[in-house]
């Protein structure tokens, strides 16, 4: 008799850890393309997830040379997005980083509040503080971008935090983090959405 | 059945077009053809120049930038414009991620692609009378993933993003905005680009001939180090022949890819002589007379950089070489460096001084002689410092064209205190520095830290003196010996199997790094032997630990060239000993 309850408790409990990392509420976002009609099925979309994560305290470098707190910049109510990269990525990060300057650049000529924007280089002993400079200027990075290196470990566990480790940094897998602020879960988004697609999930955050 | 798509498929209105096409190319390509029109007005020769620009450097004839934007909307950065990024110089494609990068070579563009693309038989032992037994058994027949592009198609793909089976690619593939004049022209590049079959030079049905640049002023010892490991590792490679090619006659189909790409290793040894200047000549000859498909080690007492433009005017790889003098680029490619070497001592000093947190009270001197490796150090750290920011006005040249000890060191000293003095000296420079500097009572306050290079320092012999080792820091571009023993000891270990003598350490455990790593760049390419291909091998490569004594970490990546990232800053320890501790440990901290 005594059982029932605890296990009643367990299945409750996890249906509630489910539910946080994402599982029952994770859904597939089919994403159409507006040029020429192709079927839905062979369209690589992206998916779309809601996850807590829990951040390690650790301090990164940004591309002034400033260390910064990651905790702390994630900390406050403002919203941000989140993306992995290296500089020397020739094929998912061009389209990642891509993505962003032009979700800044609409952004700062509409209405709703800029996200911060970070990017973590998984490549840190080659990406150091200087080279990320260039990339972000290449990429005309409005201010509030951070592009971020550090030593390897924090760079692993930032990455391992996220979920977003995959072993070597050429099989990393296009992924976009945004959170409306610190009290809401990360929209996780794996895949290469379009950037209206990216505006949207984001106007869905802050304007709900 | 499967291969009659290998028959591209063109419309009705493009087929007519085609009979009428009186300046059409033929490409007769075993197993497929395309009729492609060439762009008019400019020579062959033009086309495929321009044909190139376009796929390799995302550059239009009149050398402004392609414009694309990716399928998310998101414009292409110019730095990310050229088809090579992704599809590299090959053609053959890469993966990166969970993205299949697929290749765009012409055998791979106008044949159909089949379902699982996992494996494919040279076009002309595929299909209908072929005499081979390269057909898929009945149950694994399929319809292909897509059909052979036609120009059209092809030219649609490009534009659009829609494949010739009428799929969107990946949002990763740029739909790029060219013109039918600069799309012939990339096309036409494509269709010879990596062609079926027809492999690089120093390649046969047998054996892949590589070669080892041995610089004659080397020491005998050194040059032996080197070669007795590479012939043992070549020669454990070729005892697998038999059995490779009893698998490939004889094993299951879907192995007889992976066993009938092997080859035996040849190693010749380029022997070059007398003074650098000539070095050119001997090494064209040397090609000419037997070309290699890719040169691997290999030693020089200085400089490399007559091989170093010799395999990039050639496009022949370059695996590795043992040099202190290696060509510094941004863009070369052909040449793969363990390290910077003197430029990375330079580099790290930089990234150390600008990162130390309070910047120097006084201004930076520092000091190298033209034309001595010391100048690649100068430049290593200027540029570092330069890109970081700092200010140009507190780092200070003095550019040595004296004898070390006539400098008027006293006002030297004077007007840098208390800054860092960087001294890229060596031999008999930094022993003349040695004695000055002793003699001025460094130890003194108000003098700032002396970096040294810490193989400069180990070369003279010298042994600084108490006063010294307090002021002095070395710098170092791989790691002290004996910093990594179980590594050491693995190929120590190794070498006594081989029966060969632990002679030269640092030569022994990077001539043991290139055959722990070549098997794995030889069977990526798996049977699909271009010189660009195998370049490409070593860029997919995973960081690599235990395989290499002398470093940390290796690390590869697309485009870069030098794999050892990192350096050491030392701070001598009180005594007579050679103790130290470790102020930069491989990375600089944040």
């Amino acid at each position: 008799m005594t059982r029932k309850p605890a296990a009643l408790l367990w299945i409750f409990s996890m249906g509630l850890q489910m539910a946080s990392t994402g599982i029952l509420r994770a859904e597939q976002v089919a994403t159409g393309y507006s040029e020429s009609p192709a079927p839905a099925a062979e369209n690589p979309g992206y998916q779309r997830q809601l996850q807590y994560h829990e951040l390690p305290e650790v301090t990164l470098v940004d591309q002034f040379g400033q260390q910064v707190d990651l905790r702390q910049i994630l900390s406050d109510e403002r919203p941000v997005m989140v993306n992995f990269i290296f500089t020397s990525c020739p094929t998912i990060c061009p389209i990642l980083t891509s993505s962003f300057a032009r979700v800044q650049k609409q952004l700062s000529a509409s209405d709703l509040q800029v996200p911060r924007m970070i990017s973590i280089s998984i490549d840190p002993g080659f990406d150091t503080p200087d080279i990320l400079l260039d990339y972000s200027r290449r990429y005309k990075a409005g201010s509030d971008w951070y592009f971020l290196t550090g030593r390897p470990e924090a760079i692993l566990k930032v990455q391992q935090a996220f979920d977003a480790y995959r072993g070597e940094k050429m099989n990393h897998v296009p992924v976009v983090f945004i959170r409306g602020s610190a009290r809401t879960p990360w929209v996780r988004l794996t895949g290469y959405p379009t950037v209206a697609e990216l505006l949207s999930e984001y106007q869905d955050l802050v304007s709900p | 059945m499967w291969w009659s798509n290998k028959i591209p498929e063109l419309s009705l209105p493009w087929r007519s077009g085609f009979l009428g096409l009186l300046s059409c190319l033929l490409l007769p390509v075993a197993g497929y053809s395309v009729a492609l029109e060439k762009a008019g007005g400019y020579t062959d020769q033009q086309i495929l120049a321009y044909g190139k620009a376009i796929y390799r450097k995302g550059l239009l004839p009149d050398g402004t930038a392609v414009k694309a934007s990716f399928g998310t909307g998101a414009p292409v950065p110019e730095q990310a414009v050229a088809c090579a990024n992704c599809h590299k110089r090959s053609g053959l494609g890469a993966v990166e991620g969970n993205l299949i990068v697929w290749p765009v070579n012409a055998a791979s563009l106008f044949s159909p692609r089949r379902t699982t693309g996992a494996w494919r038989a040279s076009v002309k032992d595929d299909g209908p009378g072929s005499r081979s037994r390269w057909h898929l058994p009945v149950k694994f027949d399929s319809q292909a993933a897509r059909p052979a592009y036609t120009q059209e198609t092809l030219a649609r793909m490009i534009r659009t993003g829609v494949d010739a089976s009428g799929r969107h690619t990946s949002m990763a593939m740029p739909r790029y905005d060219l013109s039918d004049e600069h799309m012939a022209m990339l096309m036409q590049y494509l269709a010879q680009l990596s062609p079926d079959q027809e492999f690089s030079p120093g390649v046969n049905k047998q054996s892949i001939r590589f070669g080892v640049v041995v610089d004659s002023r080397v020491s005998q010892r050194k040059k032996e180090a080197m070669l007795k490991v590479l012939k043992s590792v070549t020669k454990a490679h070729n005892t697998q022949t038999r059995p490779h090619i009893r698998r490939a006659a004889k094993g299951p189909f879907y192995k007889t890819e992976a066993y009938g790409a092997y080859r035996q290793i040849e190693l010749v040894v380029w022997e070059l002589t007398g003074e650098e200047e000539s070095w050119r000549a001997q090494l064209e000859d040397y090609q000419e007379e037997s070309p290699v498909f890719a040169l691997l080690g290999g030693i020089s007492a200085t400089t490399w950089q007559p091989i170093h433009e010799f395999c990039e005017e050639h496009e022949i790889p370059a695996i590795l070489p043992l040099t202190r003098e290696p060509v510094i680029s941004d863009s070369d490619w052909y040449t793969l460096y363990f390290s910077k070497e003197h430029y990375q001592e330079g580099d790290v000093t930089a990234q150390y001084l600008a990162r130390s947190g309070q910047p120097p009270a006084g201004a930076i001197v520092q000091l190298y002689r033209p034309g001595t490796p010391g100048e690649n150090s100068a430049r290593g750290f200027s540029n570092r410092w330069s890109a970081m920011g700092r200010e140009q006005g507190k780092l200070e040249n003095v550019v040595l064209d004296v004898p070390v000890s006539t400098l008027p060191w006293e006002k030297i000293l004077g007007d840098m205190a208390p800054g860092p003095l960087l001294v890229w000296l060596e031999g008999e420079d930094l022993r003349q520095f040695l004695t000055v500097m002793q003699s001025l009572h460094p130890g003194e306050e108000g003098l700032g830290d002396i970096y040294l290079s810490a193989d400069a320092l180990k070369a003279t012999g010298k042994t600084l003196s108490q006063k010294m080792r307090r002021k002095v820091m070395l710098v170092s571009s791989h790691s002290p010996q004996g910093e990594f023993v179980p590594r050491e000891q693995a190929l120590k270990r190794w070498l006594k199997v081989q029966g060969i003598d632990y002679s030269e350490p640092e030569i022994q455990a990077k001539m043991y790094f290139i055959g722990w790593i070549l098997p794995g760049a030889l069977k990526h390419m798996r049977g699909e032997y271009y010189r660009d291909y195998f370049m490409e091998s070593f860029e997919m490569m995973g960081d690599q630990y235990h395989s290499i004594a002398s470093y940390p970490r290796l690390s590869f990546s697309p485009g870069q060239r030098y794999l050892a990232k990192g350096g050491y800053i030392l701070r001598l320890l009180p005594g007579r000993s050679s103790g130290y501790r470790k102020v930069v440990d491989w990375q600089v901290e944040p």
